[in-house]
């Protein structure tokens, strides 16, 4: 089922390409990913099992399934979106071109994201990164050839850096390049007392990578450039479903493939709390950052920045609270970071207007997509009844059940941060001076009701997954006993 | 830690840093492609090193010997190869983004480029 998922979204993405005309483009889009996401849950019912893509092991356990659902609804959702917007930012001769490289960027994260084997992994991780590239450069303005350059080279040195790790660890295992394999041999064949600098190594590389990969804090310097200047579906794709893919396979590779024994007993503790610590940092400066902005995307963007760092954050924990709550943040960000983008989009399209400081009275020109807008700006700060707050009260009781209390301030202070910069947009937009004195009708800029409907499902997530987190947990948590028997 | 027995290893570090730091520092695009290009080509010559094992064969089946033990691992081989597609494809992507790049503000430094946009009022 898995290979079904991979293979049909990169058929639809040739499929896309080949046909001339804008309108059939959008519709093999539209239906690729509804196919994509009816196939993904069927996938979740079967349950986990083991296959292989051209001799190389593809594992798909609980976790798998949880991303592949993700990408399959969130995708579906996005592309929806994209049908009506998309004509706004790119011209129509690159519109089959666009739902293509979309097509081929869910295709290859799926991949990323289901390979045991880490000669596919990488080989995933290099054609995700040309489709994101992509993405962003269909825009073809001046801006965005500068950001998908930035953004190209920035993200292959994550990839070379991962590979160098990946090439360390087939060393250090004695030629095992499947995850499952690496974690028998490092928790059951004395790798990590053995070869211990080697094995080190080779995580601090591909922590190396990943950080640059998913923009972790320092390394995220080409984020703001790629989701603020690309089209506003990519930008929503690229934040909800791109960044989590890579966060994911560094997830595999951490826990499963090291373990929850060996992270408590040796040194990859240390390494661990480098990555917490960055993950604190990123939290913190990435909210200052986006207050800084006066652009509505790249405050959006720098958001990102700080919700990466939260997941981070919960992975350096190495426990399983600390894992499960990153794993329910990658769904709680994805939800809602999309929809946020997507009503950006829709107010830029609608006013021609990027800039925070004249958003007074919007409330009124566009009451849904501001309530839209409310809802996710909400869910970001972590308001209960939003599933932001399910995602930050998770990480409280992991950093509670880890000991580390400290973690609790910096945790406040970046809620409180995320306030400051999401409810002014808000508090303006309804009851500032320009909504009093606003004379046009109410509703007048706003968009016809059944562009929105892809936008209103999204928040209905977001307060569907804030209301009744339960299953979710659930199936998360067994997802997380799978990966740690992986290599056990 | 013998540093002669482990030549190949010194020497895939030192170019990887090389390449990093011209990838990074350089202000000239077309020099910052030649760093990717000279970073990946020392992951290569680390995995090719390193799928070499003394005594065995490659992986094609010669003179009727079906012992997997007398041959060397195909997959760092093949991991090779696929890196070296996607370098390839990697350069020639990016290379054309420069041109690109290059037709808009005709000059291929980019501190250059990012002074202008800010002095300009844009980030």
């Amino acid at each position: 089922m898995g290979i079904a998922i991979i293979l049909l979204l990169l058929v639809g993405a040739v499929a896309a390409v080949a046909c001339k005309n804008d309108k059939t483009a959008r519709l093999i889009g539209f239906g690729t990913t509804f196919i994509n996401a009816i196939l993904a849950i069927v996938m979740t019912m079967s349950g986990p099992h083991e296959t292989s893509l051209f001799g190389l092991s593809i594992n798909i356990g609980y976790i798998e399934c949880f991303m592949a659902l993700l990408f399959g609804i969130v995708g579906f959702l996005i592309v929806w979106a994209s049908m009506s917007m998309i004509s706004h930012d790119v011209e129509e001769s690159k519109i089959p071109l666009f739902y293509g490289l979309v097509l081929a960027l869910l295709g290859t994260l799926n991949a990323v994201v289901f390979f045991d084997n880490l000669l596919g992994v990488f080989v995933s991780i290099e054609l995700s990164s040309f489709a994101a590239a992509g993405i962003v450069i269909v825009k073809n303005q001046t801006e965005n050839v500068h950001a998908g350059l930035k953004y190209l080279s920035l993200s292959i040195l994550g990839s070379s850096l991962v590979l160098m790790g990946m090439v360390l660890l087939y060393v250090a295992t004695g030629g095992h390049l499947s995850i499952a394999e690496i974690g028998n041999a490092i928790q059951n064949g004395g790798v990590m007392a053995e070869k211990q600098a080697y094995v080190l190594w080779a995580y601090g590389l591909i922590s190396g990578g990943v950080a640059f990969k998913a923009a972790l804090f320092p390394c995220h310097i080409w984020l703001p450039d790629a989701h603020g200047t690309a089209p506003s579906p990519s930008s929503a794709i690229l934040s909800s479903l791109v960044l989590k893919a890579y966060i994911v396979f560094y997830i595999k590779m951490v826990f499963g493939g090291v373990g929850f024994d060996l992270i408590a007993s040796t040194p990859m503790r240390a390494l661990l709390n480098v990555v917490m610590v960055v993950g604190v940092i990123a939290m913190i400066a990435g909210s200052c950052l986006a207050i800084m902005q006066t652009d509505i995307k790249r405050m959006i963007a720098y958001s990102s920045v700080a919700q990466m760092g939260y997941i981070f954050m919960g992975i350096g924990l190495g426990t399983e609270l600390g894992l499960f709550a990153a794993l329910f943040h990658i769904l709680a960000h994805a939800v809602t970071k999309s929809g946020l983008f997507l009503v950006a989009g829709s107010i830029i399209e609608q006013t021609h207007n990027r800039d925070l400081s004249k958003m007074g009275g919007l409330g009124i020109l566009m009451p849904v997509t501001m309530a839209l807008f409310t809802i996710g700006g909400l869910s970001m700060i972590g308001i209960p009844l939003f599933v932001g707050f399910n995602g930050k009260w998770n990480f409280a009781s992991a950093i509670v059940g880890s000991g580390n209390y400290w973690l609790l301030i910096p945790l406040s202070i970046s809620a409180l941060l995320n306030a400051l910069y999401y409810l002014p947009v808000v508090i303006r937009a309804f009851f500032g001076q320009e909504a009093k004195e606003c004379t046009e009708p109410l509703g007048s800029k706003e968009r016809p009701i059944k562009d929105i409907i892809p936008l209103i499902l999204l928040a209905c997530l977001v307060i569907a997954f804030g209301v009744a987190a339960g299953p979710v947990s659930d199936f998360l948590h067994k997802g997380i006993e799978l990966l740690a028997a992986i290599g056990g | 830690m013998n540093f002669l027995n482990n030549y190949y290893e010194i020497a895939a570090v030192i170019l990887f840093t090389i390449g990093l730091f011209t990838l990074l520092l350089q202000r000239n695009l077309i020099k910052k492609i030649i760093g990717l290009n000279i970073m990946d080509t020392s992951v290569f010559l680390f995995l090719a090193a390193k799928g070499y094992v003394t005594g065995r064969m490659s992986p094609i089946i010669r003179d009727g010997v079906t012992d997997a033990s007398q041959y060397i691992n195909p997959i760092p081989s093949g991991l090779v190869l696929t890196g070296i597609v996607v370098t390839v494809s990697v350069t020639a992507f990016s290379l054309a983004l420069t041109l690109r790049w290059y037709q808009q503000y005709k000059t291929l430094d980019v501190d250059r480029v990012v002074l202008k946009n800010v002095l300009r009022g844009e980030k």
